[in-house]
C-alpha cells in the first residue's frame, strides 16, 4: 500500500515537472531578455535539472544510503536557489514596476 | 535659401526614412537622413559632404512632401512635430525586431509633454524588465531629450 502511495506521488511530481518544462520553454520566446530574461533563462536551466532528476527517481532506489542522502541534500539545495532566484526575481519586478 | 531654416520630415518622410516606399534618389534619401528636426540648413550643409547640391535636395524634398520647415510643421499641427513619430522611430532604431510592443505603447499614448513623458518611463520598465536592461536607460534618456527639445521648438 505505501509503495503504490510513494509510485504515485512520484508520477504526479514527475508529470507536474514536465508541466514545468513545457510553461518554461513556452515562455521563453516571449521574454527575450531584459532582468526577466535573463532569470528566466536561469530557472530554465534549474527546471531541465529537476527534471532529469525526477526522471531518474524510479532509479534511486537501487543507490545506496549515503549516496541517497546526497542526493535528497543536493535536491533541497537546488530547490532552494530556485526559490530564491524566483523570489527575487518577484521582487525586482515589483520594485521596478512601483517605483 | 535661409541658412538659418530648420527642417522637420514630414510623416511622409519618415515613412520613406523608414521603410524606402517611395523609391527615392540615394542623394535625396541622403539629405533625408541629414534632417534631424534641430540642425539649421546650414548645418546641414556641411555634413552633407559629397553631395552636389544640397539645398537644391532640401528644395526638392520639401516641395514633394518629405520635409517641412519647423514653422510649416507647426501650422498643420505636425508638431515638430510628432513627438510621438520620433519616439516610434527611436524606439525603432535602438529595439529593432524587439521594438513592437514599445512602439504600441508610444502610439497608444496621449500627445502632452506629460502623457508622454509618463509613456517614456513606461516604456523603459518594460525594455528593463523584459527586452534589454542596459538598452533601457539609453532609450529614456534619448527619448527625453527628444521631448524636452520638440518642446522647446514648439515654443
Amino acid at each position: 500500500m505505501d509503495v503504490e502511495i510513494v509510485t504515485v506521488i512520484m508520477a504526479s511530481a514527475i508529470i507536474v515537472m514536465l508541466y514545468c518544462l513545457f510553461l518554461v520553454f513556452s515562455l521563453k520566446s516571449k521574454v527575450p531578455g531584459g532582468v526577466v530574461g535573463k532569470r528566466w533563462r536561469l530557472l530554465s536551466a534549474m527546471v531541465v535539472l529537476f527534471a532529469i532528476g525526477y526522471g531518474a527517481m524510479p532509479f534511486l532506489g537501487e543507490l545506496s544510503e549515503v549516496t541517497l542522502r546526497y542526493v535528497v541534500a543536493l535536491i533541497f539545495f537546488f530547490g532552494a536557489i530556485y526559490v530564491a532566484i524566483t523570489i527575487k526575481l518577484i521582487y525586482t519586478v515589483i520594485e521596478e514596476l512601483s517605483a | 535659401m535661409d541658412s538659418r531654416l530648420v527642417f522637420v520630415r514630414t510623416a511622409k518622410g519618415e515613412e520613406e526614412f523608414e521603410r524606402r516606399n517611395h523609391g527615392l534618389s540615394q542623394v535625396l534619401r541622403r539629405v533625408l537622413i541629414l534632417v534631424d528636426g534641430k540642425s539649421p540648413v546650414s548645418r546641414i550643409v556641411e555634413r552633407g559632404l559629397g553631395v552636389p547640391d544640397v539645398e537644391g535636395a532640401l528644395s526638392t524634398l520639401a516641395a514633394e512632401g518629405y520635409i517641412a520647415t519647423a514653422e510649416e510643421a507647426g501650422r498643420r499641427g505636425l508638431g515638430v512635430g510628432d513627438a510621438k513619430a520620433e519616439l516610434e522611430t527611436l524606439a525603432r532604431t535602438l529595439l529593432g525586431s524587439q521594438s513592437a510592443k514599445v512602439v504600441k505603447k508610444i502610439q497608444e499614448s496621449g500627445s502632452t509633454p506629460q502623457e508622454l513623458s509618463a509613456t517614456i518611463d513606461s516604456c523603459r520598465k518594460l525594455i528593463k524588465l523584459f527586452i534589454d536592461d542596459k538598452k533601457a536607460d539609453e532609450f529614456a534618456r534619448r527619448a527625453q531629450e527628444l521631448l524636452f527639445s520638440s518642446t522647446q521648438m514648439g515654443h
